[in-house]
């Protein structure tokens, strides 16, 4: 409850419960959870069963996840054991927004810093805290969105069946992209069809690794795109003279997000920002280890072409406005009340009853922190005699009383 | 007529907690629906005149009062003073010691930023009695 970084969540009727609209996805509570209170939803695999031409696009970060014989080769192969008709990788379309970032970049050097869109959390996390940063949120689809476009168009080519019989799969490491599809944030509809966690997959593929067939023909992807798996790999993916910062773990991204607000970071032309530990490879969908994970994709990396021929050839069939967001992003802050005068005389009853609390944060009243109490109190969802520490003085004062 | 007065303390040399006093004020004002760009502006403004009291100053103050047509700023402090205003409220001109410089502050934009960021900026000092920084931001209306 306290680890959460938007204070989404309240204990009530002794369940942990989420206010959905201050929750950003970032899968901290599942992460840290010892209770297993809180899981996240991914499609199941059945969903396949609706499409006659089914495409799995799975995440870079997937190429850490499996021991290290089944080779990145393997992986993909195993997609296709377990019923997906052709895999596309999201690396190669990572490339190709690298690229599409660099040039943008360079063509709106008044805007500084600007901030990656790849992690759903992080744009939600400054829709809802940072809503002045909106506006720095470069206005480029994902990798997935992008990806997700081509598959679909070269399989309409290959296979001649309509755009609704093809379905585009994302193999996730992370439940944000879940919410990013089901519900899109600047654009209308998302490309992708549904979303498979990479732990479903690993738990289909691990009893029987050493028996599937390998792939080599589907690995696409080149070292700029698969690195985009771990922290970092976004930014050294794009080139040119950009001054560039990385950072990853969603307390983190809120520190730096702080000194941007505060114009304190207008030295830096981009910023990558992630929400999980080591980036995409600590997504809690993921099996593996993220330190471990991280090696194993450098490795990987290591032994490809830098670049992707793959991005050069499907490149030409993309035209610059699907680079660009449909919608703007809005900021979607939390606020005491939408009427300013009401805010106020909130924010002052707030004030008030936070100086009579303890201030110890003990979250014994189902709050994360004694600001959070006070915020329910005044908004009427909780009452002072839920704080057990003034309860307990009370008690004291009656009993010397009698 | 609504209005609430915050009241922040500001310790010089404490860089632990420097930042303390503008964040709590921007986090308010995000509470009450303020206007994003005005949000900013509030942020980089009281950051730099907090700063300017934890670096250059004793301990000081900062004082604000949000209504819904404007966030009005007061940043005390208790000395030592600007010697001569007009140099400082030039860009580039800090009196920053090097030791301050390494942290990243004193480049000399604190005062020419506040000013840049309000609408409404008056600086009164006096050696070695201290500084008074007032500032403020008006509310955007509409959307």
């Amino acid at each position: 409850m306290r680890r959460c970084p938007t204070e989404a969540i309240r204990i009530r009727n002794e369940k942990a419960f989420i206010i959905e609209e201050r929750c950003i996805d970032c899968g901290e509570c599942i992460r840290i959870c010892p209770n297993h209170a809180k899981y996240a939803v991914s499609d199941p695999l059945d969903v396949l069963k609706k499409y006659s031409y089914k495409i799995a696009i799975p995440a870079p970060s997937i190429t850490g996840q499996f021991p290290e014989r089944l080779e990145l080769s393997g992986i993909l192969g195993g997609l296709i054991e377990i019923g997906f008709d052709d895999v596309f990788e999201v690396a190669v379309g990572a490339e190709i927004i690298s690229d599409y970032t660099q040039r943008y970049i360079q063509e709106h050097k008044d805007i500084k810093p600007l901030i990656s869109s790849a992690c759903p959390s992080v744009v939600r996390l400054i829709q809802v805290k940072f809503p002045s940063l909106v506006d720095n949120i470069i206005p480029l689809i994902t990798p997935m969105d992008i990806t997700a476009k081509i598959a679909k168009r070269e399989a309409m080519k290959k296979t001649r069946l309509s755009e609704d019989k093809i379905g585009v799969f994302f193999i996730t490491p992370c439940p944000a992209k879940v919410t990013s599809v089901k519900e899109p944030v600047g654009e209308e509809f998302s490309p992708v069809d549904g979303v498979i966690s990479i732990s479903d997959v690993y738990e289909k593929l691990i009893n029987h690794i050493d028996s599937i067939k390998k792939r080599a023909d589907l690995v696409k992807s080149g070292k700029r795109g698969l690195r985009w798996g771990r922290e970092g790999g976004e930014n050294d993916s794009i080139k040119g003279k950009i001054r560039k910062l990385s950072v990853d773990e969603i307390h983190n991204v809120i520190k730096v997000l702080e000194k941007v607000e505060d114009g304190k970071m207008d030295m830096f032309d981009y910023i990558e920002a992630q929400a999980c530990p080591g980036g995409c490879v600590g997504g809690i969908f993921n099996k593996e280890n993220p330190f471990v994970a991280k090696e194993r994709i450098d490795r990987v990396a290591g032994m490809i072409e830098e670049e992707s021929q793959e991005s050069k050839v499907v490149l030409n069939d993309v035209k610059d406005e699907e680079y660009v967001l449909s919608e703007s992003i809005t900021p979607r802050p939390i606020t005491l009340d939408p009427d300013i005068n009401i805010a106020l005389d909130k924010l002052e009853k707030l004030n008030e009853i936070e100086k009579k609390l303890p201030g110890i944060d003990c979250g014994a009243c189902g709050c994360p922190t004694c600001k959070a109490f006070a915020e329910d109190i005044v908004q009427g969802v909780k009452s002072i005699d839920d704080c057990i520490v003034i309860l307990k003085e009370e008690y004291k004062k009656e009993k010397e009383k009698l | 007529m609504s209005e609430i007065r915050l009241s922040f303390d500001i310790k010089h040399n404490d860089f632990d907690r420097a930042g303390a006093a503008s964040s709590n004020l921007k986090n308010s004002l995000k509470q009450l629906g303020y206007p994003p760009e005005d949000i900013r502006r509030v942020a980089i403004a009281s950051y730099e005149a907090e700063m300017n009291v934890v670096v250059h100053a004793s301990d000081g103050k900062m004082e604000a009062i949000i209504t819904p047509e404007m966030v009005d700023i007061w940043v005390i402090d208790k000395g030592p003073g600007i010697e001569n205003i007009e140099l400082a409220m030039q860009e580039g001109y800090s009196t920053a010691p090097d030791k301050i410089r390494e942290l990243g502050f004193g480049a000399g934009m604190g005062l020419p930023n506040i000013k840049k960021n309000s609408d409404f900026f008056e600086i009164e000092s006096k050696v070695p009695d201290g500084t008074k920084v007032h500032f403020i931001i008006r509310r955007k209306t509409g959307k």
